[in-house]
């Protein structure tokens, strides 16, 4: 019996992830365990594993976008053949929040036939199969159970006549298939010369034009229109998977949130004494001192016990404090970043607050990082500091009412009676959503902040 | 017509009523209140504050805890030709006062042979998700629509709790009026003049295509927040509010129905023997035919509404669990 390579669900919010590369060919003789594909999803790359033995059958290719529970291959038996009907994405159940990494499942189809042979129809599909005249006994049913609904008619209804169906699909890449969408073309028009459509194929129909049908050429000429003349696309970044996830996340906050920004100067003359004083003293016994941003996000977790406001979410038209403070940490990772989230940040001591944070940022980098680790964030800290930039307007995570911005480390002076003394300084940027949080009270915040780092062993203790 | 769309003021849900009951008070000198704590306190949940200082305290009283003899009072004024508010302040107090409800008041033009009606109101709050315990947390709304001869009224909004109100008092038969105690503070579009909305009408509070929700009291709103997730899946649904579940509006949801070929039934009172069987059974004796897929119904399980409010929670189907059931009954391969 077939095995189904199904895709997996890694995370509540999942809903598509991308076969980003198969590893093993087909044909190849799967053990238990060992690594399929490259799954890549709008947060984290994963390797997905076999969970059963078997020979490989693919039914997708590399680069498909599909949902959580489609069917992505097959390991089969010695000398059985892969089930009917290749490619049918199904969506997975809404509710399904387990971890299903490959199900070992018969792709047997239900069908009709389920109980002795009795068809299942629903009322209305038998009503709606009436007025259409459409024969029940060719119509599969998609419904619980393989119940014939109504929708099941009236797609048969609406489906060409069979002599059309009858022709060989074509196959097409999926960029191939984007293009042609763009250009009002329709793919199996597309003369090809191996019984493959790629993008070459989509743009020579493009050029050739004849092809198109009447109602397709108005749509190619406002696709070409939105070119000028004198640019042409060097190459194309795909907004998807993480780059589609910033997206999507930081435009629905601009449009969402009534977002504006803090800027704060903060003494940090007796972090960096306490910090030189760690140095000397911890060399000796091998102890990492925490770096100024650790400090930063320390006295962030436990200024926001005493400005619970910023601590919050906004559920339809209420806002609700939320118990426990989870910090988000803006880790920059290739082509983007990520979000690691500190759980119960406040409750952790500054040694332990530290080697979190670099545990999480070392796991976003190398790619090791869990789904469930980026999520849940209930304010967060974002450093530019060490690019060289001071003052930054930072955008709250769609969820939360603030974000705070640490920037450069930098000598400025200060008057001390009489006497113009060098101190070291760096400004706080809180951006804040003023529908939950106002001005004074996320100024508050950063006074509180103020008087934290200037109190640093508070920090340690 | 006066529609929540004539007006930009919103009211809450309990200031919507008891701007009803001023205005009806004003207009019918007949109409008077009596009940626990309605005079001095205006009610445990303040539905009556305002009224004994305006209307003084020959039209505003307040009884002993005694609900029998609450109806009972109103039952006679009513016979009489007065027009009487009877508070039971917590719909779990229906018990104490059944016989003059369902014997009394529900049969006296039937066993007079119709010389006589009762244009009593009997108003109460029922509805969980106040940590009331089983006691205090019922909704009873099915034993009282199986009872011939009276009318049953579950506002689900601030609208309709001042207009359900007025026309409670305004029917010449006996009425009650089902507030929801988890509703009092929300707030909705009240215009500010009287009105009254007929019994036996619903409310088509959403119109969508994919599937029929019919919703009852406080799960009209957690319907509403359901289907605004669903339609970001693509998902239309269409909501019906019953308003009144007896007399019951069949023809408005079985319309709806004959549309979508998909129902959902919500309440917050036990599915066994709920007002939602009765629903159930009536979609399918008139629109069989054009079912896709059996009638859903999610409600209370059959036990008592638990005190601890985590338990309280799971026990009262909320705006994703309506979700989950909406998308259940759209299941396809």
């Amino acid at each position: 019996m077939a095995i189904e390579i199904l895709l997996p669900k890694l995370g509540l919010t999942m809903d598509e992830g991308t076969v980003d590369e198969w590893l093993v060919a087909d044909g190849t003789v799967i053990t238990m365990g060992m690594p399929l594909l490259r799954l890549a999803t709008d947060k984290i790359d994963v390797d997905v594993e076999a969970e059963g033995e078997g020979i490989l059958q693919r039914a997708v290719p590399d680069g498909a976008t599909l949902a959580p529970g489609s069917v992505l291959g097959w390991l089969l038996a010695a000398g059985e053949a892969a089930p009917e009907g290749a490619v049918a994405p199904v969506a997975a159940p809404a509710a399904a929040d387990a971890v299903v990494i490959t199900t070992k499942q018969g792709t047997a189809d239900v069908a009709v036939e389920s109980a002795g042979g009795r068809a299942f129809i629903s009322p209305n599909a038998r009503r709606v199969a009436t007025e259409l005249g459409i024969d029940l006994s060719n119509v599969v049913g998609s419904g619980p159970g393989g119940r014939i609904v109504s929708e099941d008619v009236e797609e048969a209804a609406s489906r060409p006549a069979p002599a059309v169906s009858s022709e060989p699909t074509k196959a097409v890449s999926p960029l191939a298939r984007r293009d042609a969408q763009r250009a009002g073309i329709d793919v199996a028009a597309i003369p090809t010369a191996t019984g493959y459509a790629s993008r070459a194929d989509v743009r020579n129909a493009i050029a050739s034009g004849p092809t198109q049908s009447a109602s397709a050429a108005v749509a190619t000429s406002a696709a070409v229109a939105q070119l000028p003349a004198y640019q042409e696309t060097a190459s194309i970044i795909p907004m998807k998977g993480m780059r589609g996830t910033i997206a999507a996340r930081m435009q629905q906050s601009l449009t969402e949130m009534a977002q504006l920004t803090h800027g704060f100067e903060v003494s940090m003359d007796a972090v960096v004494a306490l910090r030189t004083e760690m140095k000397d003293q911890y060399s000796a016994l091998g102890v990492p001192v925490p770096s100024l941003n650790d400090f930063i996000v320390r006295a962030a977790a436990l200024a926001l016990r005493q400005h619970p406001i910023l601590n919050a979410t906004i559920v339809d038209r209420e806002i609700h404090l939320l118990g426990r403070i989870h910090m988000g940490l803006a880790v920059s990772v290739p082509g983007g970043l990520m979000v690691p989230v500190i759980r119960d940040a406040d409750r952790l001591s500054l040694p332990a607050l530290a080697a979190t944070t670099r545990d999480l940022a070392d796991r976003c980098r190398n790619g090791s990082i869990g789904l469930d680790e980026l999520e849940g964030g209930t304010f967060a800290v974002t450093s530019l500091g060490t690019y060289g930039v001071d003052m930054f307007t930072p955008v709250v995570n769609p969820g939360n009412v603030g974000i705070l911005g640490v920037g450069r480390l930098r000598d400025s002076g200060k008057w001390e009676g009489d006497a113009w003394v060098r101190t070291q300084v760096l400004t706080l940027s809180l951006t804040f959503d003023h529908r939950a949080v106002d001005g004074a009270p996320a100024a508050e915040y950063l006074q509180t902040m103020a008087e934290l780092l200037a109190r640093p062993l508070v920090l340690v203790s | 017509m006066t529609t929540p769309e004539t007006t930009t003021r919103e009211l809450t849900y309990v200031k919507a009523f008891n701007e009803g009951m001023h205005q009806v008070m004003a207009e019918d000198p007949d109409v008077f209140l009596i009940g626990e704590d309605v005079a001095g306190y205006g009610g445990v949940f303040h539905m009556f504050d305002g009224l004994l200082t305006e209307f003084g305290d020959r039209r505003v009283k307040d009884t002993p805890i005694a609900e029998q003899a609450i109806i009972g009072l109103g039952v006679g004024a009513a016979a009489r030709g007065l027009r009487p508010v009877c508070d039971l302040m917590f719909m779990d107090f229906v018990g104490v006062a059944m016989d003059q409800i369902f014997n009394q008041a529900a049969k006296m033009k039937y066993m007079f042979g119709g010389n006589v009606s009762v244009p009593l109101t009997i108003t109460t709050a029922g509805g969980a998700g106040m940590s009331a315990a089983a006691q205090h947390s019922q909704s009873l709304e099915a034993w009282l629509a199986h009872v011939p001869g009276l009318k049953v009224a579950m506002p689900a909004s601030a609208y309709d709790a001042k207009g359900l109100i007025v026309g409670a008092i305004r029917d010449d038969n006996p009425t009650i009026v089902v507030l929801n105690k988890r509703m009092l503070g929300v707030k909705g579009h009240v215009p500010e003049e009287l009105y009254a909305i007929p019994f036996g009408v619903a409310n088509v509070v959403r119109e969508g295509t994919d599937v029929t929700i019919v919703a009852i009291g406080r799960m009209v709103p957690e319907a509403s927040k359901a289907a605004k997730k669903l339609e970001d899946s693509g998902i239309s649904v269409e909501i019906i509010d019953p308003r009144t579940v007896q007399p019951l509006d069949t023809a408005t949801i079985v319309d709806s129905v004959k549309k979508t070929n998909r129902v959902l039934i919500v309440h917050e009172a036990v599915e066994f023997g709920g007002i939602g069987a009765e629903i159930s059974s009536q979609i399918q004796e008139a629109a069989f035919d054009y079912l896709d897929a059996p009638v859903a119904r999610l409600a209370a399980p059959f036990a008592p509404v638990p005190y601890a409010p985590i338990l309280e929670n799971a026990y009262v189907p909320d705006a994703p669990r309506i979700e989950a059931a909406v998308r259940r009954l759209l299941e396809r391969r």
